[in-house]
C-alpha cells in the first residue's frame, strides 16, 4: 500500500499549475514532482501516512486538512482508506496484553474527570443545603449524645429564616435560568431553522461556505479544533469560536448577530481580567465567518483563560461564552 | 453497494457510540474500552518505556477520547482511525515532553538499539517488546530506518531530525512516510508467509 495505488497524476482540483508548466522527474519511484505550489497526490499520501501515525507537524496538519477538504470524494475516500489501514495495523505492535486491572482504572479515571467537570455546576446543586447533612444535629438534643448538651449557637437558630431567603434566591435564580433557557431556545430555534433550510435546499452548507469562505468546513470538522460557544441572553445571536490547538489558527462563525450595531469586537478576557482583542466582526449579514489568524494559545490555556465576549462600540457586552 | 450500505451502518453506530461517550454514558465508555483498549495499550507499550507508564498513558488517552468525542466525524475517519490518532498523538507528545532523550551524537553509535531511559533493565525490556518491529526496521534503507527510530520511537520532531541529519525537512518526511509504508508491507508479507507455512 503505497502511493502507487493512487494511479496517475494529481486530480485536477489539486493541480492548479498552468498546463504548459514543465515537470521534473521525482527522485523516487512514485509519481512525478512538479514545480507547482499546490499539493501533489504523492505529498497527500505522505501527509496522510504521517497523520495516521500522529507524526504530522502542525503546519502540515493544516495543509493536509485543507487539501483533504478540497479533494474530490474519490480522493478523500482513498486517503481515508490509507489512514484506516494504517491505524488498524497491529502487526508492528508488541504482543502484550494489558493488566487485568487496567480496564477498571481507565473507567475510574474517565468517571473522575467527568465528575470533576460537572463540579463546575455544583453551586446550583447545593442551593438549600444547610451547613450540615447530619440529621441528628438539626434538632439539638435529638441525638442521645446530645442529652445535657447546651443549645447550639445563635446562627443555628437563624437557619430556618436563612433557608427561606435561600429558597427565595434559588427561585429568582431559577427564574433567571428559565428566561435564559427560553431565549437560548429561541436562538436554537432560529439556528435549527437555518439547518432545516439547509436540508430543504433553501440554504445549503455550500451557501454558508460561499458566504464565509471554505475555512468554515475546515474548522467545523477539524478534530484539532477546540470550540467555544458564545450565547446571548438578549437574543442577539450566537458565536462559535474554533481554535486549532496544534497551529493556533482561529476562526469565528456568527449567526443572527444584531445588524443594528454594524460591527462589534470579539475579545478574550483572561482570568486576571486583562482584555485581548481577537477580531472586529461586521454584523450586517445573517451568517458571518472570518479567520482570527494565529492566536496566542497561551491565552486559551486553562488557568489563564477567563471567557470570550462580543462587545458593541460602547464596549457593552452583547454575547459571552459560558 | 452492499459494502457502502454496511459502511454507512457502521459509521452511524460509531457516531452514536461517540455521542454517548461525549455525554458521559458509562456503558458507552466501557464499550469504547472493550473495543479499542487492547490496541491502545499495545501502541502505548510500544512507545512508553515501562508497563506502568503505558497504563497511565492509556488512562490519559481515554480521558482525551471522552473530551474530544463530540468532534468525531465518521465522514472523515473510521472510529479506529480516530482512536489511534488521538492515542498516537498523545503518546508522541508524551515522548517529546520527556526530559531525558538521547543525544543525537549517541544515536548513530547504535541505531537499532532502544534509546529508552538508559537503564539496562528497561533497555532489555524495551528491546524485547519491540524486537519484531526492530527486526523489520533493520531491513529498511538507512535513512528511513534512522528517521523512524528518531521520530516515532524516540519522539524527536521531524525538524529536529532534519537538523540532526543535516537533511532537508521534505526529504525526512518522504523517507518517514515511505519507511512506515514499507514497514507495514513487510509485516503484511510476514503474516502471509506465516499463514502459508501453517
Amino acid at each position: 500500500m503505497t502511493s502507487r495505488n493512487l494511479i496517475g497524476p494529481p486530480p485536477d482540483h489539486l493541480d492548479t499549475r498552468p498546463r504548459h508548466e514543465s515537470k521534473t522527474p521525482r527522485m523516487d519511484d512514485q509519481t512525478e514532482m512538479t514545480t507547482q505550489t499546490e499539493i501533489t497526490m504523492t505529498e497527500l499520501v505522505e501527509l496522510a501516512t504521517l497523520d495516521a501515525f500522529g507524526l504530522l507537524p502542525p503546519a502540515d496538519a493544516v495543509k493536509f486538512e485543507r487539501a483533504f477538504m478540497a479533494a474530490s470524494m474519490d480522493v478523500q475516500s482513498e486517503l481515508r482508506r490509507i489512514q484506516d489501514e494504517l491505524a488498524a495495523e497491529d502487526s508492528i505492535l508488541p504482543e502484550i496484553e494489558p493488566s487485568a486491572t487496567l480496564r477498571s482504572r481507565v473507567l475510574a479515571a474517565v468517571a473522575e474527570t467527568i465528575e470533576a467537570e460537572s463540579d463546575h455546576l455544583a453551586p446550583l446543586a447545593t442551593i438549600g443545603i444547610t451547613g450540615t447533612t447530619n440529621p441528628w444535629l438539626e434538632e439539638p438534643g435529638a441525638h442521645p449524645a446530645d442529652a445535657g448538651r447546651t443549645a447550639l449557637p445563635a446562627s443555628s437558630h437563624m437557619r430556618p429564616l436563612a433557608s427561606v431567603w435561600t429558597w427565595r434566591m434559588a427561585a429568582l435564580i431559577l427564574l433567571g435560568v428559565a428566561v435564559s433557557l427560553a431565549i437560548f431556545g429561541s436562538d436554537a430555534y432560529r439556528h435549527s431553522k437555518l439547518i432545516a433550510n439547509a436540508y430543504t435546499g433553501k440554504i445549503t452548507l455550500d451557501d454558508i461556505e460561499s458566504r464565509i469562505g471554505p475555512q468554515f468546513n475546515e474548522f467545523v470538522s477539524n478534530p484539532n479544533c477546540h470550540h467555544y460557544y458564545l450565547a446571548s441572553d438578549t437574543g442577539s445571536g450566537l458565536l462559535r469560536v474554533a481554535v486549532n490547538e496544534n497551529t493556533g489558527e482561529g476562526f469565528v462563525f456568527g449567526l443572527d448577530l444584531d445588524p443594528t450595531i454594524g460591527s462589534g469586537e470579539l475579545r478574550l478576557v483572561s482570568a486576571d481580567g486583562s482584555v485581548h482583542s481577537l477580531a472586529i466582526i461586521n454584523t450586517d449579514q445573517t451568517v458571518v465567518g472570518q479567520s482570527l489568524g494565529i492566536v496566542d494559545l497561551s491565552l486559551f490555556a486553562s488557568g489563564t483563560f477567563g471567557h470570550l465576549e462580543f462587545v458593541d462600540g460602547n464596549k457593552i457586552v452583547l454575547i459571552r461564552s459560558t | 453497494m452492499v459494502d457502502r450500505q454496511e459502511r454507512r451502518v457502521v459509521d452511524q453506530q460509531s457516531l452514536l457510540l461517540m455521542q454517548r461517550v461525549a455525554a458521559g454514558d458509562e456503558q458507552a465508555i466501557e464499550r469504547l474500552y472493550d473495543q479499542f483498549g487492547g490496541l491502545v495499550f499495545k501502541v502505548a507499550r510500544q512507545l512508553m518505556p515501562t508497563q506502568a507508564e503505558a497504563e497511565d498513558a492509556v488512562q490519559d488517552i481515554y480521558v482525551r477520547l471522552w473530551q474530544t468525542a463530540d468532534r468525531f466525524d465518521p465522514r472523515r475517519a473510521k472510529l479506529v482511525t480516530w482512536v489511534m490518532l488521538i492515542a498516537r498523538r498523545h503518546l508522541i507528545d508524551q515522548l517529546r515532553r520527556r526530559s531525558i532523550r538521547p543525544k543525537p551524537t549517541l544515536l548513530d553509535e547504535n541505531l537499532t538499539e532502544s534509546a529508552g531511559t538508559g537503564e539496562p533493565g528497561q533497555r532489555t525490556q524495551t528491546d524485547e517488546r519491540n524486537s519484531e518491529l526492530r527486526r523489520h526496521i533493520a531491513k529498511l534503507p538507512e535513512l528511513q530506518r534512522i528517521v523512524i527510530e528518531r521520530s516515532y520511537l524516540q519522539g524527536f520532531t521531524l525538524r529536529e531530525v532534519s537538523q540532526q541529519l543535516d537533511t532537508p525537512l521534505g526529504t525526512i518526511k518522504s523517507a518517514l512516510s515511505r519507511g512506515l509504508n514499507k514497514l507495514r508491507e513487510s509485516t503484511d508479507d510476514k503474516s502471509k508467509s506465516d499463514w502459508a507455512a501453517s
